[in-house]
């Protein structure tokens, strides 16, 4: 019955598309990605979407990371290739070192789908290596968010009274700070870093969760097998473990996948405004802060990242909603 | 209901409307805010520039980067070096119609000496005789600083230091109309060729013209600076001819290009570099250090990245300040840099950090610098932070590599070699680094006046720093200023507050 609706609501299988899409870049990154996604080539700056252009890749020694350069012009003498660059400077390169070794790949036509950078990176291998980190944050933050909202809130629920005060009364207090600003606190506060937004989106978006989950705990500690269990003398702690958080997985569940699409917005909007992902990590908001000042020129390395943060964000939100719209069965009557 | 249409049709009319232009107001735009008009706080470069708008100092500097008389008819110096004379304007009124005297100089000095007023600024003219007895409250008045007659002041200094005419010239020895109890931060009191209308912090600072300037006063009435921080704004605001002037940003140099505004560029007297600490691992190892240097191709990051808006630096000092151009240091040669970093022992396990502030100029350009780096084996982490948490480790000494610029106070070379490399200074506020000989060079140049002699030690200061590469060099940079059609005789100078925007007319061209 499930799958019958679920393949009638357009919502869900764009919802499902699109974060399918998006973990898929994620995890298959370093197979998906046409180019590294650090690799500047500067001669390549602002090209617009489909450019090809010739490269040599090559290292400076064996044990040295791979880079490329433009190629325009360039010659074999014996062991050396000499590329001249744009400013007509000659560049050697060994194609071999001493032990025989190849240094070069050789030259190569590659096309930008997605234009290139300001230092002539290709936007499309940065926007699949961005996927990976925007998943992360928001599986680790909405993990954490989980963890801290669910333990809250289900002892607030079960044992009432001033425990429930207390905890309540600082949940209040944490739902009353502007997200943002908090996030923004936090990390400036903190050395800007992935591993701080991870722990700061965690730790300030949780009381959302506290309060479902202490809602749902209320609501069920009245149910009629709840009161049943309590009679037979079953502890607080199991009745809890095994029933009450059983039957509030829906709601949870939702939450938790709506959290993901927040944390990924939370992760873009820091790395926004550098204090998120450090250079040269390729996270999508890094990627529109450090194309912004180019709008006119290259709008499209603003826009892509733009884009995918707008897909990763809807897919995960259109997937929450139309969970809930599943599990409730009081949605279930009204279709 | 049909209000909020109802406005969005009208404001559409007047968006289509042609803006009338106001021909009295020359209007330009700074990105961030000044301190404040008290000359004892100007330590930013846009302060120094507002301050040298409504003050007056002794002598300033030309659009040529010289030395003029400005309060002062004349000056002299006697042979010691130590004794300088100055004739003063007896022509000059403040802003409040009161007469500058010689007594309002003598006072101004002495409140930036003054320990109440708390100027960072003291350094100016801690040299002149009896100021250390001034400041610690030993003496009432300053030994050195005589005032002959109602025209003449006579400043004696403690040892012949040859920058201390052009120090005069700077914000801080601005000459003020001390009055009680009135804070010179919102309201200030001189003598300078605009008067302050009204600033409105991060709005705008709007100037009339004084119109009783002792010298010719400004060909505009009025001028207005906005303070806008975002690049596409300003840029948009020049296009629809709300500003006159645009100081264009990095990002947008490309974009300008195809347009055929009125351009000047201006090469200023600063150097863009990165401090390396010497004094400890692993740059303490001059080989490590000079591989930095060769490991980057400065001069394709200059063509490409910086749309040419730079010179290459060859040395700390800028061409401008040497007489001749010395060899070429540090041409981009990775393999070089490959080899040096084996002979230091380095087998591509190098892994530092970068220290920089986080709205930093030019910020972007090191990712490029980070990308050239790698591919010689060396992982550099860039580690963005506030201001001033990075000024204050910078100054303890804890980066082990920073981003930072230097400009110019005044134009000489004297400027860059002694608060960049004198160990008495490098050692406690930058990047650790100590050459005695280097120290005795300086130390020579600050007391020799003007020579030949001394211009020729100030080159050779600047090869023995580029030798010792306790920095990367990066880049001198350039400022390109657009025009609107209606704006005639702006001419910007390398100096930060030699542009007084005095001979600027606006108006129609026929």
């Amino acid at each position: 019955m499930i799958v019958n609706r679920t393949l009638k609501d357009p919502g869900i299988i764009l919802g499902i598309s699109f974060v399918l899409i998006i973990v898929v870049l994620g995890i298959f990154a370093p197979w998906l990605a046409p180019r590294n996604p650090n690799d500047q080539i500067l001669e390549f700056r602002h090209k617009p979407p489909g450019f090809a252009g010739n490269i040599i890749n090559y290292r400076l020694a064996q044990d040295l990371p791979e880079t490329s350069m433009a190629l325009q012009n360039a010659f074999v003498e014996d062991n050396t290739a000499i590329i001249v660059d744009v400013l007509n400077r000659e560049h050697r390169i060994l194609l071999k070192n001493i032990s025989g070794e190849s240094l070069t790949t050789g030259k190569e036509t590659v096309t930008f789908w997605l234009g290139t950078d300001q230092f002539g990176r290709d936007i499309l291998s940065r926007i699949i290596y961005g996927a990976r980190i925007s998943l992360m944050v928001g599986f680790t933050a909405s993990l954490i968010a989980l963890s801290i909202g669910v333990l809250l809130g289900a002892l607030s629920g079960i044992n009432g009274g001033k425990i429930d005060t207390i905890i309540m009364r600082f949940t209040d207090v944490m739902f009353g700070f502007p997200t943002l600003l908090f996030l923004i606190g936090i990390t400036a506060a903190l050395e800007p870093s992935l591993n701080v937004v991870f722990l700061a989106v965690g730790l300030v978006t949780w009381p959302g969760m506290a309060r479902l989950v202490r809602g749902q705990v209320l609501q069920l500690k009245e149910q009629e097998y709840i009161q049943s269990a309590k009679t037979l003398g079953i502890s607080k702690r199991t009745i809890l473990i095994r029933h009450i958080l059983p039957n509030s997985l829906a709601p949870i569940i939702v939450t938790f996948t709506l959290g993901i699409a927040g944390a990924i917005m939370a992760e873009a909007s820091l790395s926004f405004l550098g204090l998120g992902a450090q250079p040269p990590t390729p996270s999508w908001g890094a990627m529109i802060n450090n194309s912004k000042d180019f709008l006119r020129i290259a709008p499209w390395s603003s826009l892509a990242p733009g884009m995918a943060i707008a897909i990763a964000v809807l897919g995960f939100n259109l997937l929450g909603d139309s969970i809930r719209d599943l599990l409730d069965p009081k949605m279930r009557t009204e279709r | 209901m049909f209000r909020p249409i109802r406005i969005l049709i009208l404001s559409l009319l007047f968006l289509g409307c042609v803006k009338e232009i106001d021909y009295k107001t020359l209007t330009t735009a700074f990105s961030t805010d000044i301190r404040g008009f008290d000359p004892a706080f100007a330590t930013d470069i846009r302060t120094g520039k507002i301050i040298s708008l409504v003050y007056d100092n002794l002598v300033r500097f030309d659009n040529e980067m010289n030395l003029v008389p400005a309060l002062t008819q004349r000056w002299s110096v006697d042979l010691s070096g130590r004794q300088y004379t100055f004739i003063i304007r007896n022509n000059v009124h403040f802003h409040d119609g009161s007469l500058l005297t010689v007594f309002d100089i003598a006072k101004s000095f002495q409140r930036i000496l003054d320990p109440n007023t708390a100027s960072t600024q003291t350094w100016l003219l801690d040299r002149i005789t009896g100021a250390k007895d001034f400041m610690t409250g030993k003496e009432d008045s300053l030994k050195g600083l005589i005032i002959s007659n109602d025209s003449t002041i006579v400043i004696k200094l403690d040892k012949p230091f040859a920058p201390f005419i052009q120090y005069l010239a700077m914000p801080a020895a601005a000459i003020i109309n001390i009055k009680e109890n009135e804070s010179l931060t919102q309201t200030p009191s001189g003598s300078g060729p605009w008067k302050l209308e009204r600033w409105e912090r991060d709005g705008e600072i709007i100037f009339s013209r004084n119109e009783k300037y002792w010298d010719n006063h400004p060909k505009t009435e009025r001028m207005r600076i906005r303070i806008l921080s975002e690049v596409m704004t300003q840029s948009a605001e020049f296009e629809a001819g709300s500003l006159d002037i645009l100081e264009v940003p990095q990002g947008e140099m490309e974009y300008w290009k195809q347009y055929s505004y009125n351009q000047l560029d201006v090469d200023e007297l600063n150097i863009w570099y990165i401090g390396m600490n010497c004094s400890r691992p692993p740059f303490n190892d001059m080989r490590l250090r000079r591989a930095m240097n060769y490991a980057i191709d400065r001069e394709k990051i200059i063509h490409i990245l910086l749309n040419n808006s730079a010179t290459l630096a060859n040395g700390p000092l800028p061409p401008q300040l040497l007489h001749e151009a010395g060899e070429m240091h540090y041409e981009y040669n990775p393999n070089r840099a490959i080899q040096l970093l084996k002979e230091a022992g380095f087998d591509n396990d190098l892994h530092t950090e970068l220290y920089v502030a986080g709205g930093s100029g030019m910020f972007h350009v090191l990712e490029a610098l980070q990308s050239d780096w790698e591919k010689v084996g060396i992982t550099v982490d860039i580690k963005r932070s506030d201001w001033n948490v990075f000024k204050t480790s910078v100054r303890e000494g804890k980066p082990d590599l920073y981003y930072l610029d230097w400009f110019a106070d005044y134009p000489d070379g004297e400027n860059f070699l002694y608060p960049l490399f004198h160990s008495k200074e490098s050692m406690t506020k930058r990047n650790r680094f100590s050459d005695p000989e280097i120290d005795v060079i300086i130390e020579k140049i600050q007391q020799l006046t003007n020579s030949v002699e001394r211009q020729q030690l100030i080159a050779t200061a600047n090869m023995m720093v580029a030798d010792a590469a306790p920095w990367v060099f990066l880049w001198h940079s350039k400022t390109t200023y657009l025009t609107r059609e209606w704006i005639s005789g702006f001419q910007p100078s390398s100096i930060f507050n030699a542009n007084r925007y005095m001979n600027i007319t606006k108006d129609l061209p026929r």
